[in-house]
């Protein structure tokens, strides 16, 4: 079964898109006084090169479709997602719990997901985080963050 | 003599010493587990190196990755996972080995063959290095910028997704390197008034999350061994005799792999697979090959190891790494003020020699572990999925916290992530973003500084003779690549599947 709009070309279109928004702002870059370079001419090779090279996958992906049997596992995982949002939610909470409590509460909630049972998530995570917490702080100097612990 | 003598100084001291050992036992045990990189181990590493002297942050590196590749055979053998691309090469005669009761075989030509051919490596690399480092002290920033573009060229064209894929992921990683200060004038670039982004993109946050966050994400909760798994009483059991039974082909494939390897962007992956099948081509038996005979195995896995070691010679003489992981070092070197390239060689002499000695002990040092790692495989490949996952995950956080101790590095890393998992998901490979973010400032400097001495006229980047090779060299490359993408594109009809994903 054909997708109706291929993958490749829709990369291809952000990345064209992308590459027009980088050469946009380089070339509004002021050159130095004087001097036929500046900081933005660096930028806008790269940023035509993208869009170019953006504009090339777009058709490449329209003529080369994936066929059925190429076609690879799901891109959207709930795996995948319920992991962008542990850590999402992990960073945004770590300032106020501090890194022992937010970290053995993130790293059980991995456990789970990733198919382990509850023993071994309320047993390993906070050895985990303890170890971890310990190791940058005392040999590394880390200053992770103590939250509520604090 | 002096510099020799003052590098056994830098190399053999307690903190030196039990770094190479812990580094490797790291490196081994995350090669060891099927579905985790080399590189993965280095970019798990990379923070930690963060706070140490710069000989054992360099000599670290060096060992982890060169344990995680040569463990990485284990899982193939054993469960005919391949390790790395490289291992994929002889995978199959491997695991045929081990079915027919020859599991110690295997390994044992896959260890042994690897320190041989590392040592070969390594020898290369320390006659080499100095003569091309003597050359390279008379390179200007005309040199430089082609040698530059020409190194991630090769990176970006040999990647998996073909040229157009390749390309995009170059200048990704060239785009990221921008952010931040210019470096001539010092104008804020791409930085949307955001103060952490004035200080530029560390590439240890993106290089954690491309490497380390996806690969969690991708490989979710697959068991880590769903085949048989067969016991290993004897490691190494008839290694010797097989492998002088096949000198030749050991000689050839340490030969082959040092030559390949020192050229930027091709390492040991393609080497191996160029050298099975030479071996496969000039063998009595081609017939064998793939059903468990020891010929390929032997020249594929020394080529492996050779061309690993000799992949640092671009990197250290240089300072133009060709991979994700000499990529990851010259970071790390950069980061820890050894500035990698020829005056490394000439002003540091014994900072280079200690780099060297490290590697022969890397090398030496796989004999043992390898043999302990052989015959606590079944263990390794039993720590459950679920527990791993937490603990690299935690070890991501806390490792792109410590950068500049904010959540800023977090963000990037989980931003890098979720980038790379997409963008791997659609064949467009992550190393050349990483060699962009590395040496996107050493092509932009020596760019720009040649732009101002050829007053704007780019005919001048042509003028002086090493320049000129480097630079039609590179346009030669290209010119072919886009050649045959577009040929491939329009005899697409005649054969579909051919030019569908353009896989190395």
């Amino acid at each position: 079964m054909r997708q109706s709009f291929p993958l490749d070309s829709a990369l291809g279109v952000i990345f064209a898109l992308g590459g027009t928004a980088i050469l946009q702002q380089a070339l509004g870059m002021q050159t130095l006084p004087g001097m036929n370079v500046g900081p933005g001419l660096f930028p806008s090779i790269v940023g035509a090169g993208m869009a170019i090279m953006g504009v090339a996958l777009a058709i490449q992906g329209w003529i080369v479709r994936d066929t059925p049997e190429d076609d690879a596992p799901p891109l959207v995982t709930w795996f995948a997602t319920a992991i962008v949002v542990a850590l999402a939610a992990t960073i945004l909470a770590m300032p106020y719990l501090g890194f022992l409590v937010a970290g053995t509460l993130f790293a059980a909630g991995i456990v789970l997901l990733s198919g382990g049972k509850w023993p071994s998530a309320v047993i390993f995570s906070p050895i985990a985080a303890a170890a971890i917490y310990f190791t940058f702080t005392a040999a590394m100097r880390v200053p992770l963050p103590r939250g509520i612990l604090g | 003599m002096e510099a020799f003598a003052l590098a056994l100084g830098l190399v053999f001291n307690f903190e030196t010493l039990a770094t190479i050992f812990l580094a490797a036992v790291f490196g081994l045990f995350v090669g060891a587990i099927p579905g985790l990189t080399a590189t993965m181990a280095t970019a798990l590493l990379v923070p930690i190196t963060f706070y140490m002297a710069p000989i054992p942050a360099i000599a670290a590196i060096i060992s982890c990755t060169a344990m995680a590749i040569t463990a990485g055979d284990l899982p193939g053998t054993l469960l005919r996972i391949p390790g790395t691309p490289a291992s994929a090469a002889y995978v199959e005669d491997s695991y045929r080995l081990a079915q027919n009761g020859k599991a110690g075989l295997a390994i044992g030509i896959g260890v042994v063959g690897s320190v041989l051919g590392g040592l070969f490596g390594f020898l290369f690399l320390l006659f080499t290095a100095p003569m091309l480092a003597k050359a390279a002290l008379g390179f200007s920033s005309f040199e430089y910028f082609w040698l530059a573009v020409l190194g991630l060229s090769c990176a970006a064209l040999i990647s998996s997704g073909g040229l157009v894929k390749g390309a995009l992921a170059l200048l990704l990683g060239l785009f990221i390197a921008q952010v931040g200060m210019d470096p001539l004038t010092a104008t804020p670039r791409f930085t949307f008034g955001n103060l952490e982004l004035m200080g530029g993109i560390s590439f240890i946050p993106i290089m954690i999350g491309m490497f380390a966050v996806s690969e969690v994400m991708r490989a979710g909760r697959k068991a880590m061994a769903e085949v048989p798994q067969l016991n290993l009483k004897n490691p190494f059991e008839g290694t010797m005799g097989a492998l002088w039974k096949y000198r030749k082909n050991q000689v050839r494939g340490s030969v082959i792999g040092s030559l390949l390897g020192a050229l930027p962007g091709v390492g040991g992956d393609l080497a191996a697979w160029i050298t099975y099948s030479l071996a496969k081509r000039t063998s009595k038996e081609p017939e064998k090959f793939g059903k468990g005979h020891p010929e390929g195995l032997v020249e594929a896995g020394a080529t492996n190891n050779a061309a690993l070691s000799a992949s640092w010679i671009p990197a250290m003489v240089f300072g133009i790494p060709g991979d994700a992981v000499t990529a990851i070092a010259v970071g790390v070197l950069v980061m820890k003020g050894l500035d990698p390239g020829p005056t490394l060689m000439t002003l540091h002499p014994q900072n280079f020699y200690a780099v060297m000695i490290v590697f022969a002990i890397a090398n030496i040092l796989m004999l043992p572990l390898g043999w302990v790692a052989a015959k606590s495989a079944r263990w390794i490949f039993e720590v459950p999925r679920a527990l791993l996952n937490a603990a690299i995950l935690l070890f991501c956080i806390v490792g792109s916290y410590s950068i500049n101790n904010s959540m800023f590095g977090v963000w990037l890393m989980l931003g890098a992530g979720v980038m790379a998992y997409v963008l791997e998901a659609r064949m467009i490979a992550i190393a050349p973003i990483i060699l962009g973010i590395v040496l996107g400032p050493l092509v932009e400097t020596n760019f720009t500084t040649s732009m101002l001495i050829a007053d704007g006229n780019l005919l001048g980047f042509f003028a002086r003779p090493v320049a000129a090779v480097f630079g039609i060299v590179t346009l030669f490359i290209w010119g072919m690549a886009i050649f045959r993408t577009i040929h491939g594109l329009i005899r697409r009809d005649e054969n579909p599947r051919s030019a569908g994903q353009l896989p190395s």
